[in-house]
């Protein structure tokens, strides 16, 4: 039964289900800053850190939360997070803190951490919630690395801030905009889609 | 009667108000450990500010910041107490190195502050940095790249901007593509800060 | 303060030039799941204006008559989010009592409104800029706007799209976000015409 569950929480967070191909859910406050990779990294780890958290807090205390209020308790919980990571960033990563601006503040209102809250953690032991909560964060963070990594190196041409591409290579301005983000997540949907699609095919026949 | 009002009205709000006393105290106990170094890291950036601008040699350590400040910097205050602009030093304290003012002006999504370094005849730029910025990272962003804000040195007012790229004279800096509305507001900036000090700071010498 | 940025022009700005959906992204999980039907939408929309601009008044006041004052302007995203909920069960709760038929209509779009990241988004940002007053009110009015423009705009776009053959595999939301992405280009279209400075 546990390890059923894992392996579920691994399926269905990394695998087709991802929240952000399979439902393009809690894009929002992520997407803006998948420009640069830097940033998104440390966008990624944050979030991680609330979901994981948020969600064990609200397994921890699922039997006590009034059914009426349960959405104003989990925003608080994972508000308290988001403030606890936007102190320490500005504590210990002064510059980074400065380039992601409010998009740390947007963290709360990613619904990935509140859909777990409300799908996972509060019918499940403290234990399996946190594990869920982590990998839900880091399936969703690939994604975002993807997409950023091409962003920079179409856009900047560059990788983590170091210029890869030659004096050859013109910048496409448009990826580092915002249009750029729309058109290479839904390739990035496109393609993984197609290919799930495929398999199905495949096995049907 | 009274117990179901208690469990349906009483209950959740005293919950939710207990929950909101925790989680504050939590994140106030947080933010009062850091606060220190929140504020010194601020202090600090102003310090290494002052000194990019004036052209002045770093050093690594922040002791050796401090003792450079502290021997070469002078504050210079209106008579209302409020900053005017600070004068640097020669290593040698014979002549002044630079006049630095700070300056705020409009971009494209908030306040830019910037160190602006004039040589000691205010007849060119020493240097410039820029403090604070809220401008799109990866475009407007770049105004805090060190190629953008390492080309001002020895450029002479009024300044205009030529493209990215393009080879400019004593007047143009090269402005960033895609981000028309950011290095128009440096520009501004810059010209403006030109002027002020030539007002405030040209008659004290 | 950013002087000179007057608050009409932060209004039309917040509509078209840097429209908080289509420039900063927030909003998007609402705007992919409600855009089907012009109707859902426009009554959405009408609901996220209304909230989006009441809100951002709010907090400003809370947070430069409480906060400022207090120094606890690192409790901001609680607060916010705070006032923010309370605020729309109030509507809702008043609603309720007063019309039926706007119950109807509105009222079952006010749950979906707190986890809306653009109404947060905009009393982040509104302070991050360092508005004042009546800038802020109207960049909140503004924001709410173009974030139900854009979804009107989009779920009249699905609607005809309906008939069209789309690539199995692009069908639902990389098709959405596509159309989202071209919508943004056209707006970027709008951005020498207001300058705010």
């Amino acid at each position: 039964m546990e390890t059923f569950k894992i392996k579920r929480i691994f399926s269905d967070n990394l695998g087709r289900n991802n929240p952000v191909f399979a439902q393009v859910l809690g894009i929002c406050s992520t997407l803006a800053v998948t420009n640069v990779m830097k940033n998104t990294v440390v966008m990624c780890v944050g979030l991680i850190f609330v979901t994981g958290l948020s969600s064990l807090t609200v397994s921890l205390m699922r039997e006590y939360i009034p059914s009426r209020i349960r959405m104003m308790v989990e925003t608080l919980i994972i508000a308290s997070y988001v403030i606890i990571v936007d102190i320490v960033l500005k504590a210990y990563l002064p510059d980074v803190s400065r380039q992601l601006g409010p998009y740390v503040g947007l963290i709360i209102t990613n619904c990935i951490i509140m859909g777990r809250a409300e799908a996972f953690a509060l019918s499940n032991p403290p234990g399996l919630s946190f594990l869920d909560g982590v990998v839900s964060g880091l399936g969703y963070s690939y994604v975002l690395l993807v997409i950023a990594f091409f962003r920079e190196l179409l856009g900047s041409g560059s990788i983590w801030g170091f210029r890869v591409l030659g004096a050859w290579w013109t910048n496409w301005s448009i990826m580092v905009m915002a249009p750029g983000a729309f058109f290479m997540l839904a390739i990035f949907i496109w393609i993984v889609k197609g290919s799930l699609i495929k398999e199905e095919g495949g096995n049907n026949k | 009667m009274s117990r179901e009002f208690f469990k349906n009205r009483i209950f959740p709000v005293l919950f939710m108000f207990v929950i909101t006393l925790v989680f504050i105290s939590v994140t106030t106990v947080i933010y009062t450990i850091t606060k220190d170094t929140i504020k010194f890291n601020e202090s600090l950036r102003l310090r290494r500010a002052i000194l990019f601008a004036a052209g002045a040699a770093i050093p690594e350590d922040q002791d050796e910041i401090e003792k450079i400040i502290a021997k070469r910097v002078k504050e210079v205050k209106d008579d209302k107490g409020n900053t005017q602009y600070y004068i640097v030093y020669k290593e040698d304290l014979t002549a002044v190195n630079s006049y630095v003012i700070i300056k705020k002006g409009a971009g494209l999504w908030g306040t830019i502050t910037m160190a602006v370094g004039f040589d000691g005849g205010i007849k060119s730029l020493r240097g410039v940095e820029v403090i604070d910025q809220n401008e799109t990272p990866g475009l407007g962003g770049r105004i805090s790249e060190s190629w953008f804000k390492e080309q001002f040195r020895g450029k002479k007012s009024p300044f205009t901007k030529v493209a990215e790229g393009e080879p400019a004279d004593e007047n143009q800096f090269q402005a960033i593509t895609g981000a028309t509305f950011s290095s128009n507001a440096i520009m501004d900036i810059l010209n403006t800060s030109s002027i002020d000090i030539k007002e405030i700071a040209g008659d004290s010498r | 303060m950013t002087e000179g940025i007057t608050f009409y022009a932060i209004f039309f700005a917040a509509i078209f030039t840097n429209n908080i959906l289509l420039t900063n992204y927030l909003g998007m999980c609402s705007f992919l799941a409600v855009s089907r039907e012009v109707k859902t939408s426009v009554g959405l929309g009408m609901a996220v204006i209304f909230v989006m601009a009441v809100t951002s008044a709010l907090n400003w006041l809370a947070y430069r008559y409480i906060l400022v004052p207090l120094d606890l302007v690192y409790l901001r995203y609680i607060i916010f989010i705070v006032i923010i909920a309370a605020f729309v069960q109030l509507i809702e709760m008043i609603i309720e009592r007063v019309s039926d038929s706007l119950y109807a209509s509105l009222g079952i779009f006010l749950p979906l409104i707190t986890v809306n990241c653009a109404i947060l988004g905009v009393s982040l940002f509104m302070i991050i800029r360092d508005y004042h007053f009546l800038s802020s009110f109207f960049y909140g009015l503004g924001s709410g706007i173009g974030w139900a423009l854009a979804i009107v705009a989009m779920a009249g776009i699905r609607q005809k799209m309906t008939r069209s053959r789309v690539p199995k595999g692009l069908a639902g939301a990389g098709i959405t976000l596509i159309i989202a992405g071209i919508m943004a280009l056209a707006f970027m279209g709008f951005s020498g015409m207001i300058k705010i400075s």
